[in-house]
């Protein structure tokens, strides 16, 4: 168990490393800079600027300052919000974020699973097609057209904020938007899943030693479907927990979902490197949790590195 | 009823309600179970040997339903008794073991916590148990309370412990070695031959009295099958359970089974003892299972000779005998109607138009006494 983990501890920090050094090359192989305007700035200044940010020096060099600093913990300066350091926006922004996140999480993981279930149970009734007609819709609808939706109708009720996080009332419209794919998902998943457990010949067996069907479902049968849902939710939490571009946007929250697009436009490699790293760093975290989640789930899977 | 009969079955019909259309894959058949007696079931795959014990235990699934008949069981009619008073009787007055042991126990529990919770779901204490539990209370009036309790046939489950405790008894019997460490692994970490023990000891933990299994060895190979056809006979001596054995397999049969039920085409085609069976079958598709097993009497080979045709289309059953398609000695009465069950001996009976008086003489068919 103990070496399992140290293992997997030094087979992050590898794959993260990896990650840093592709980003880092890449966003150096894209034409222009961070100083690259449409209306060029004066050879002089963007020399100076350069110099200023370590931009002259040989582009190996600068990898390596770059991950001596990253030992220190520091991502160094934003490129395009000179007031700022990258952590300094990424402290701010994450909090707001994640605030989100983990609400769209919980609501995903105690509507979805669920709904799925019940689902499964009432296969092919009314109920079933309702799960499945609203399912469907949540995974085709986008999450903006589900959020503009929520900003009309904020605009006619007095009581909900058409945007920011002030009041308890306006999480709801960023968090529905948000969780509405992965509920879906997660629904249809639990679902299928569900239905092709009950088909088990184990299921059968705890019927005929006469267990209640309750126990059956929500014993022998649950755990059972649980497997793939976890596959899918280790990756989705870190997806959430990071922020959506667009939900930010739409709703005015100041997250970090947003640096993801605007430090990209803007060529500000140490922003990009800086939220890349948090949401590597986060997903490797979570594909390790489920890991976990797994061999406790499913005592066949064993921990060995 | 007959007291001495376990289970009775009486003109059972069960169907699967598809999309396509009724099939039926029981067509009213009869037949008992006396107690203590181990009564086997052939027939080839869909001959309906399986869904008649699956709706003796009510476990038919939709689409499937039970159309008619009766299943008594110990005097009570199982079709009639409601959807909790099935699963009281599931797991501990009848218990069920399946084909594949592979499958049939839940891989992400411990046998402990599987058989535990059977235990608990259907096991009282024993009345002396209780009694000397009782007198064991030092306050008298919770003494005499709980005395009254028992003799008005009040009695506490097994607590976890006591549970634990039969459930490591039952694995013993069954011959699991080191049974207090094995109950503590999951499936995965058992073999086959070892599941289908856990399977059975699972099944005897509640002490049934009717044992169903529903081709127990099938996935076994062959020396773990003689291993646990042992070990249901030593059962069904040892502690009085009645067994339905179902199978395909007639050297099965002759190893285990006292009487005889042959099945086709979801209808009983013979039934008798054991050696009437094997020794003076009495109907055409028992004759032709007879000359389809491979035998090598004193090295004289002999080719197989198989039944031709495959077995009939439950959607579409024939209107007469289910096996007059492919049978050598159809007449045109068995097209047209299905021969009731002939009795040819005191406990044989079978289900052929040649038994009947009228019927013309062939070497071979006893001609009953009279059609029953």
């Amino acid at each position: 168990m103990y070496s399992y983990i140290g293992k997997k501890i030094i087979s992050s920090l590898i794959t993260l490393l990896i990650v840093i050094t592709v980003v880092f090359f890449m966003l150096r192989a894209i034409p222009g800079g961070p100083f690259t305007r449409e209306k060029p700035l004066p050879e002089a200044t963007r020399e100076r600027l350069e110099e200023a940010y370590g931009l002259n020096e040989p582009l190996i060099m600068q990898y390596f300052i770059y991950l001596g600093n990253l030992t220190q913990g520091d991502l160094g300066p934003s490129f395009n919000q000179p007031a700022y350091t990258v952590n300094e926006l990424l402290i701010e922004g994450i909090p707001q974020t994640a605030k989100i996140g983990g609400l769209a999480v919980i609501f995903i993981i105690s509507l979805g699973i669920p709904l799925g279930v019940i689902s499964a149970l009432k296969s092919n009734t009314s109920i079933d097609y309702g799960v499945t007609i609203i399912a469907t819709l949540g995974i085709t609808v986008p999450s903006f057209v589900i959020g503009t939706l929520f900003i009309l109708a904020a605009r006619d009720i007095s009581w909900m904020p058409v945007g920011g996080l002030d009041t308890p009332v306006a999480f709801i419209g960023p968090v529905v938007a948000l969780s509405g794919y992965s509920l879906s998902f997660v629904a249809r998943l639990t679902r299928s899943s569900m239905l092709e457990v009950l088909r088990q010949d184990y299921i059968r067996t705890a019927r005929a030693n006469g267990i209640s069907e309750f126990k059956v479902i929500f014993k022998h049968a649950l755990k059972n479907s649980l497997i793939p849902v976890t596959t899918y939710i280790g990756p989705m939490i870190a997806a959430l927990m990071t922020g959506s571009f667009v939900i930010e946007k739409i709703f005015v929250i100041n997250g970090i979902g947003k640096y993801f697009t605007e430090s990209v436009q803007a060529q500000d490699y140490t922003l990009v490197i800086g939220v890349t790293i948090f949401y590597a760093a986060f997903y490797i975290f979570m594909v390790f949790l489920v890991d976990i989640l797994y061999s406790i789930i499913d005592p066949r899977i064993k921990m060995e590195g | 009823m007959n007291n001495e009969n376990m289970l009775e079955i009486k003109n059972l019909e069960t169907s699967f309600f598809t999309h396509l259309g009724e099939v039926k894959a029981v067509r009213n058949i009869s037949y008992s179970l006396k107690k203590g007696g181990i009564l086997g079931i052939v027939g080839e795959s869909g001959s309906g040997k399986s869904v008649t014990l699956l709706s003796v235990m009510r476990l038919i699934e939709d689409p499937g339903k039970i159309k008619n008949g009766e299943i008594i069981f110990d005097g009570v009619d199982l079709t009639k008794i409601s959807k909790t008073e099935i699963q009281d009787i599931r797991g501990s007055d009848i218990s069920m073991i399946f084909q594949d042991p592979m499958t049939s126990i839940n891989p992400v529990f411990t046998i402990q916590n599987q058989m535990v919770e059977v235990i608990r779901r259907h096991m009282l204490i024993s009345k002396a148990t209780a009694i000397m539990e009782a007198q064991e209370m030092s306050n008298i009036s919770k003494k005499e309370k709980a005395l009254k309790n028992i003799e008005d046939g009040y009695l506490r489950k097994l607590n976890r412990k006591e549970a634990l405790e039969r459930a490591i008894y039952y694995l013993g019997l069954v011959g699991i070695p080191e049974p207090e460490v094995r109950i503590k692994q999951y499936p995965h970490q058992f073999s086959g031959g070892m599941r289908q023990r856990v399977l059975i000891a699972m099944a005897l933990s509640c002490e049934p009295k009717l044992l169903i299994a529903d081709e127990p060895t099938t996935a076994l190979d062959v020396t773990i099958q003689a291993q646990i056809l042992d070990l249901l006979k030593k059962i069904q001596k040892e502690l009085g359970t009645s067994i339905i054995f179902i199978t395909h397999d007639l050297g099965v049969i002759a190893e285990v089974c006292e009487n005889v039920i042959v099945m086709y085409g979801g209808m009983v085609m013979e039934k008798g003892t054991v050696n009437e069976i094997f020794y003076s079958p009495q109907h055409p598709y028992t004759k032709g299972l007879h000359q389809s097993i491979p035998k090598n009497i004193s090295g004289h080979k002999k080719r197989l000779v198989p039944i031709e045709g495959s077995p009939p289309d439950l959607m579409n059953p024939p209107k007469g005998c289910p096996f007059s398609p492919r049978c050598k000695h159809a007449m045109q009465i068995c097209i047209e109607e299905a021969a009731p069950l002939a009795k040819v001996s005191e406990t044989q009976y079978s289900a052929c138009w040649l038994q009947h008086q009228d019927s013309p003489d062939v070497e071979g068919f006893t001609k009953s006494g009279g059609v029953k």
